[in-house]
């Protein structure tokens, strides 16, 4: 029993050391206060995994905001469900200003496609920071140069042209698709588990075409296994500035592609939005990251937090109405 | 262990109807050949004979028996309840206090005499993990509620 | 020539051999570790190397990658804890060795395989990467699909004692990895609403639950019932005669992980279990694997590290990520201003002469680590079991939540973990959920793309050559000791005959 008792004792020192240790720890709540905000370290949670494309820019984009924010910036990496677990934790953040999410075009998308209740509505625009548009690429030895005989080519041949994207309903299907209904042609769909096995597969002349960002291309495009008809966005891009836009080439599409920007939850008051748009703003003009989206050839659109909120409706709607028109979503 | 065999036989048949049943509402979009529920009835209606064939095995007494002992399993049920309790109180006290209860908790449940040890490695445990893991690879564990 | 020496130059630097020493050694510690896998020790390390210059920063993400896939099975043998999904076949015969006493053994051979089959891979990378990658592109929808049917038929071999219940686990694993987004339809399977199981059920927290922690309940039991208590350490070291039975073993083992390494997207983690199927069929003590078989260690040992080098042949050469280790790989040379593909070699040559030698020096660093650290990494068998089980369960915890920050894949590693006890419990093998696990997405997307493309028509799984062909050998190995069992009883009842 005498043993037993020290055991206990043991155990209670244990427990008060841990509420002791902790109560010093604990930070205070500054919610409500803006005059020194930020005061504390932020948090980004990434909704993809560490290494892709989307952690890296983020990475690469916090390292330039801490210096304007003078506080340090902390990533999450948080995947799955197509991103939506991790846009969904960050909805439902404290509205404090510490906890950022970094969201892409896929949260215009999951309500639609029934993957997730969560709407861009739940969040409060920061700023916008990168764009790709889809770029219709073929394997340099197809039998079509423009987008013209491309088309040409797909009324001749209904449903023989097979179309590579990443994933039923992801963003690069939508634009096949939007490809389709705007040249009025059918095309057969294959999805691919992500954009790199569908540029392989058309590398290896498994399929005819692709509709991909242009980075995802590049390297097959400079060592000449593939050629690019055209890019579905208004203006050129830098990456393939010799490569015309869908409206150069006559056809009218809607501008489709992949972006990525900053959030915050919805409650969070205005005046800190507006110090964190400043400063993200202003480092992604940084030239550090400006060089770091050149080497991955990633297009650099920068959007304040008023343009981003107009952006995203715009893309809810019209993916709502791609989306029913595929049948996809429940 | 016969009947251990045929009770996992039954639970993984009623299992694979379930999934089986679940794939009755499963949208098939137009372009495809084969839609989402094909495979998944395939791998059910496999278990549902495999595991048939298992339960005709044990009865004909022609499956290898295993040899148990059934004295000690309470012990790792008992190990599991403690497992699963720390799972539930991560979130409300916080990673690294629950993680020195359990590990304190199962030490002294496997009759850990050393005193020194038994405070030691719980609390060791947590450093190194806040160490390699919160500093090194920045792995941030859950805080929990309270603290 | 001449760049393969200027490459020798190259790295002939103080501080880049440091970091590349820096790095395999913290590779092998995330590779040990269970949830840790070789993909987020690249991507963890990748920020650090963005102010590095390129050789540098490079070769300190090969040095996890290596380190990372050597470290996994270190944990597999000693304590049946793969680290990472492709030690899961090490962890069959390996930890049967370690039971046996034979841990220190096991480990030299893990050790040995694991960089013969390293510097072999990198040797076929540097000769004949540009026509391996021609060959690689031909790998289509069905062909895939071939290969992951070939790599599910391996179930027959790594069933143990009964067919039914290898199958039986084979197929569950195939039906659980339905669980989620259909990845060609877009539809969300058997996912009751949650979002956390829309994107599936995660491999790496089911792969701890069943081998980790189920082990560590059972070991529990084992602290009371006061057996198993020690697993003794003998002072058993592998002869020169032994290794030269297991030189052709790793060879082709090597051959097997390189090949499969470099076709993007067919799961690099199988080849070790493809590799120990293979050991099997050609030896002729059979009934030994499973049973701590030196081969059954050698073989997923050569392989999973060949794919190290088989993984970079697409990469480099065409740009091609074949998996995501690479793919944080590719990111990391894209950051550094190199665009990998046919251009690479020409505008970079040096650069890449230099990572050739770096690869095959990292396997050295891994060879010299390995076999000095052996006495130390064993020391681990003497922590009792009464402290290590619990350490382990926490480790469980810590590592499935570590890989996505997702309190969800901890429940599932405990789900896993009490199931796996069940299972070993009743004797049914856990190896082949993983199997079902891993390839079953694989099989099943490339099945219905390969239809999509042939717009329906069954012929390409039959008029396309390697199609053919490894949907043979999948019938073959399936089939086999089905068919062997059979030949066995009509010979019992010729003899019977020839008595009476």
């Amino acid at each position: 029993m005498k043993k037993f008792k020290g055991k206990i004792v043991f155990l209670l020192i244990i427990i008060l050391t841990m509420f002791l240790v902790a109560g010093c720890n604990s930070e205070k709540d500054s919610s409500g206060d803006t005059s020194n905000y930020p005061n504390q370290s932020i948090k980004i949670i990434v909704p993809s995994s560490a290494g892709g494309g989307t952690d890296s820019t983020t990475r690469s984009l916090a390292a330039q905001a801490e210096k304007k924010l003078g506080q340090s910036i902390g990533i999450l990496n948080k995947p799955g469900a197509s991103g939506s677990v991790g846009m969904t934790e960050g909805a439902n953040a404290k509205p404090d200003g510490y906890t950022l999410t970094m969201v892409f075009v896929e949260l215009t998308m999951y309500k639609h496609l029934g993957l997730s209740p969560l709407t861009p509505d739940e969040f409060k625009p920061v700023a916008m920071i990168n764009f790709d548009p889809a770029a219709l690429t073929v394997r340099s030895d197809a039998p079509y140069n423009t987008l013209e005989e491309f088309i040409d080519y797909a009324r001749e041949h209904p449903g023989e042209i097979s179309v590579g994207n990443a994933g039923t309903g992801s963003i690069w299907h939508i634009a096949a698709v939007n490809l389709a209904q705007s040249a009025n042609i059918k095309l057969n769909h294959v999805p691919y588990d992500g954009a790199a096995p569908a540029v392989t597969a058309l590398v290896g002349g498994h399929i005819d075409a692709v509709t991909v960002s242009p980075a995802e291309v590049k390297a097959q495009l400079d060592a000449g296994n593939l050629k690019t008809l055209a890019v579905m966005a208004e203006q050129r891009s830098a990456l393939i500035p010799e490569v015309p836009t869908f409206k150069e080439s006559g056809i009218k599409a809607e501008s489709i592609g992949t972006w990525r920007g900053i959030v915050v939850p919805k409650a969070t008051p205005d005046k800190k939005v507006a110090i964190l748009e400043e400063a993200f703003l202003a480092a992604a003009k940084e030239k550090e990251f400006q060089d770091f989206m050149k080497n991955n050839g990633l297009g650099i659109q920068l959007k304040n937090s008023q343009e981003f909120k107009k952006f995203i409706t715009k893309n809810e709607e019209f993916f709502g109405e791609m989306i029913a028109e595929l049948g996809l979503g429940q | 262990m016969k009947k251990g065999n045929i009770i996992a036989s039954i639970i993984v048949i009623i299992t694979s109807l379930f999934f089986y049943f679940n794939t009755m509402n499963f949208k098939k979009l137009d372009n495809q050949i084969i839609g989402a529920s094909f495979m998944p009835r395939f791998y059910t209606t496999l278990l549902v004979i495999l595991s048939i064939i298992l339960i005709i095995k044990n009865l004909s007494g022609s499956e290898n028996k295993v040899e148990n002992s059934k004295k000690y399993f309470r012990y790792s049920i008992i190990t599991m309840l403690f497992i699963l309790t720390y799972l539930i109180i991560i979130p409300v006290v916080g990673f690294y206090s629950s993680t020195i209860l359990l590990v304190f908790t199962l030490l002294y449940f496997a009759k850990l005499k050393n005193k020194v040890l038994l405070v030691s490695i719980p609390i060791g445990t947590s450093i190194f993990i806040f160490l390699f893991f919160q500093l090194a690879l920045n792995v941030i564990m859950p805080t929990g509620l309270i603290f | 020539m001449n760049l393969l020496i200027q490459g020798l130059m190259n790295i002939l630097d103080l501080q880049v051999i440091l970091v590349l020493l820096i790095g395999i050694i913290s590779g092998i510690a995330i590779g040990s570790l269970p949830g840790l896998t070789a993909t987020m020790g690249v991507a963890l390390v990748l920020p650090i190397t963005f102010g590095m210059n390129p050789i540098t920063g490079i070769l300190l993400l090969i040095g996890v990658y290596f380190g990372s896939v050597y470290g996994g099975s270190l944990t597999a043998i000693l304590i049946n804890t793969p680290g990472t999904p492709a030690s899961a076949a090490t962890a069959m015969d390996g930890y049967e060795m370690s039971k046996k006493g034979l841990a220190h053994k096991a480990l030299t051979i893990s050790t040995l395989s694991s960089t013969i089959g390293g510097i072999l891979s990198v040797i076929v990378l540097i000769l004949v990467a540009p026509q391996l990658a021609n060959f690689a592109l031909k790998f289509s929808a069905p062909e895939s699909f071939a290969l992951a049917v070939f790599g599910i038929s391996i179930i027959s071999s790594i069933a143990g004692k009964s067919m039914t219940k290898g199958l039986m686990a084979g197929v569950l694993g195939l039906l659980v990895a339905t669980i989620g987004i259909d990845p060609m339809g877009g539809f969300p399977r058997f996912t009751f609403g949650s979002i956390n199981l829309a994107s599936g059920v995660n491999l790496i927290p089911v792969m701890i639950g069943l081998f980790a922690a189920s082990e560590a309940f059972k070991s529990m039991e084992d602290i009371f019932a006061k057996q198993n208590l020690a697993i003794k350490v003998e002072k058993v070291r592998l002869k020169w005669s032994e290794f030269k039975t297991l030189i052709v073993t790793i060879i082709r083992s090597a051959g097997i992980g390189t090949f499969i390494g470099m076709i993007p997207g067919a799961g690099g983690d199988i080849t070790s279990f493809i590799a120990y199927n293979e050991a099997k069929r050609f030896s002729k003590n059979k009934e030994e694997f499973g049973k701590g078989a030196m081969k059954g260690v050698a073989a997923p040992e050569a392989a999973n590290n060949s794919v190290t080098g088989g993984a970079m042949i697409p990469l480099l050469t065409l740009g091609i990520p074949g998996d995501a280790v690479t793919a944080v790989l590719l990111g990391a040379l894209m950051v550094q201003g190199l665009q990998p593909g046919p251009l690479l070699f020409t505008n970079n040559g040096p650069i890449v002469y230099t990572l050739f030698i770096g690869m095959l020096l990292a396997n050295l660093f891994i060879l010299i680590i390995g076999l000095l650290g052996i006495k130390y990494f064993i020391k681990i068998l003497s922590v009792p079991k009464a402290i290590l089980s619990p350490l382990i369960l926490v480790l469980c915890v810590v590592g499935s939540y570590a890989l996505n920050n997702n309190y969800f894949d901890v429940m599932v590693m405990f789900l896993a973990g009490v199931i796996g006890y069940f299972m070993v419990k009743l004797e049914f093998p856990v190896s082949p959920v993983i199997l079902g696990l891993i390839l079953g997405p694989i099989m099943e997307s490339n099945f219905r793309r390969s239809l999509l493309m042939s717009q329906g028509n069954l012929a390409v799984f039959y008029t396309r050559p390697i199609t053919l062909v490894l949907l043979i050998f999948a019938l073959v190995t399936l089939l086999g000791p089905i068919i062997s069992k059979l030949i066995k009883i009509s010979k019992g009842k010729e003899i019977i005959n020839e008595n009476n």
